[in-house]
């Protein structure tokens, strides 16, 4: 990868980490850490990293940190979601957007990771398994129960 | 093959986008047939999060981040660029102490030359011993010398005045010569500022002495520019600015750092 390629990945692609970062770990300044951590190790790999790949490359060094930072904190938990009371929300409205992101924060570190690899920044599963490292039915598996907890703790009357 | 015990899972990989055609088929017409799972569908659909409710998160420091593609580091340029300028300072100094006549002599010279009414001339016969020694040791004159005239006074101007006749022929050649000798040895003109070809050379003004300059540089890397175009530097293109040094002007060399700039004369990073 070259210096100027190395430049374009900045510029096409920190908005893009930040915000799976941020989203990951719920805190701005973790968030920076672990972007800057991750272009340095672009940089310093530079040489053995090919630009069409240098974008998972980076989710791949941001999710790893992000594991890093969850096991740091304990924040590696048995996901057990309380349920909201039994009402109706529209899932259009800004209140239901609270209640979501509220459930995304009650995710487990890994579980959320894999939820914002998939909808936000539009991996698919064997992209995933190949970037976190996890088998793909590791993949399917975790995403699959965050979607049922989190539907649960949205919707209880619909389950 | 969908069944009313894993129809959950299909219809997260549906909405997930992770099914073939025949697949996506198959839900689509199991859920035709079974419109009870049309809830499901859509409490499962409504836990999706929406992309561009999150566009407005950015990372607002990424010129933090960006790499220049004009470095040069100057540590691996060091032993050669300290060998020429050692070789450089020896030929000045042998030059100068050739070319100086003692104090007494330009003195006499100058204030006997009734001609002699160029200003840095008058400059020279305010100037005492120890300023003159100032100078030539290329240390700040304990007189303020722009104080005096427009033209500031230089070992250079000097020996100028011991050897030219005041002529308009002669003084076109001393400012010619002033310049080459700013190129010899632009230390010497720290304290000058005659013509604009010579602005250049007296960036060091208010600096450390050169050596310490140098030492100061040295472990850091730098992107050379004229004005505000920051050119591409690597040996090549310093040489091909040597031989237009008449045309530069603003030479500044930026800290890739801290994005601050310092004035530098190129031409000593040149001819170091």
């Amino acid at each position: 990868m070259t210096i100027q390629e190395y430049n374009h990945s900045v510029q096409s692609y920190t908005d893009d980490l930040f915000r799976f970062a941020l989203k990951s770990l719920g805190n701005q300044h973790d968030a920076e850490d672990v972007l800057q951590l991750a272009f340095e190790v672009l940089w310093k790999e530079r040489e053995n990293v090919e630009y069409e790949k240098s974008r998972s490359y980076l989710f791949t060094v941001v999710y790893r940190r992000c594991m890093d930072v969850f096991r740091q904190k304990k924040n590696k938990r048995v996901v057990e979601i309380e349920q909201l009371p039994n009402m109706q929300v529209n899932s259009h409205s800004y209140e239901f957007k609270e209640y979501l992101n509220k459930a995304l924060e009650r995710l487990d570190g890994q579980s959320r990771t894999l939820i914002f690899l998939k909808d936000i920044e539009g991996y698919k599963y064997d992209e995933i398994s190949e970037l976190t490292g996890l088998t793909l039915e590791q993949v399917k598996v975790y995403l699959h129960r965050s979607r049922k907890l989190l539907k649960n703790y949205l919707q209880p009357q619909n389950v | 093959m969908i069944t009313h015990e894993n129809i959950e899972e299909y219809i997260i990989d549906y909405l997930s986008d992770e099914l073939n055609d025949s697949e996506r088929i198959a839900v689509e017409d199991f859920l035709q047939k079974n419109p009870q799972y049309h809830e499901m569908l859509e409490g499962f659909q409504s836990v999706f999060l929406d992309k561009n409710s999150f566009s407005d998160i950015t990372y607002t420091n990424k010129a933090a981040l960006l790499k220049s593609s004009s470095k040069i580091n100057f540590l691996k340029k060091l032993n050669w660029k300290y060998a020429a300028g050692i070789a450089l300072i020896l030929a000045s100094a042998t030059y100068i102490i050739v070319n100086t006549p003692s104090d007494n002599d330009t003195i006499n010279t100058i204030t006997n030359n009734q001609e002699e009414t160029h200003s840095d001339r008058k400059t020279i016969q305010t100037l005492d011993k120890k300023d003159q020694q100032a100078l030539a040791n290329n240390t700040t004159p304990t007189k303020n010398l722009n104080n005096n005239i427009p033209t500031i006074p230089s070992k250079q101007s000097i020996h100028f005045s011991n050897h030219t006749k005041e002529t308009n022929t002669s003084i076109e050649k001393k400012k010619s010569d002033v310049h080459l000798l700013s190129k010899l040895n632009p230390i010497q003109y720290k304290l000058e500022k005659i013509e604009p070809e010579i602005v250049v050379y007296t960036q060091f003004i208010n600096k450390p002495s050169l050596a310490e300059q140098l030492t100061f540089e040295v472990d850091n890397e730098f992107e050379v520019a004229i004005g505000n175009k920051i050119i591409d530097v690597n040996m090549n293109k310093l040489n091909e600015l040597k031989s237009n040094i008449d045309n530069l002007k603003d030479v500044v060399v930026k800290k890739v750092e801290d994005s601050t700039f310092d004035s530098i004369n190129l031409w000593d990073i040149i001819s170091k």
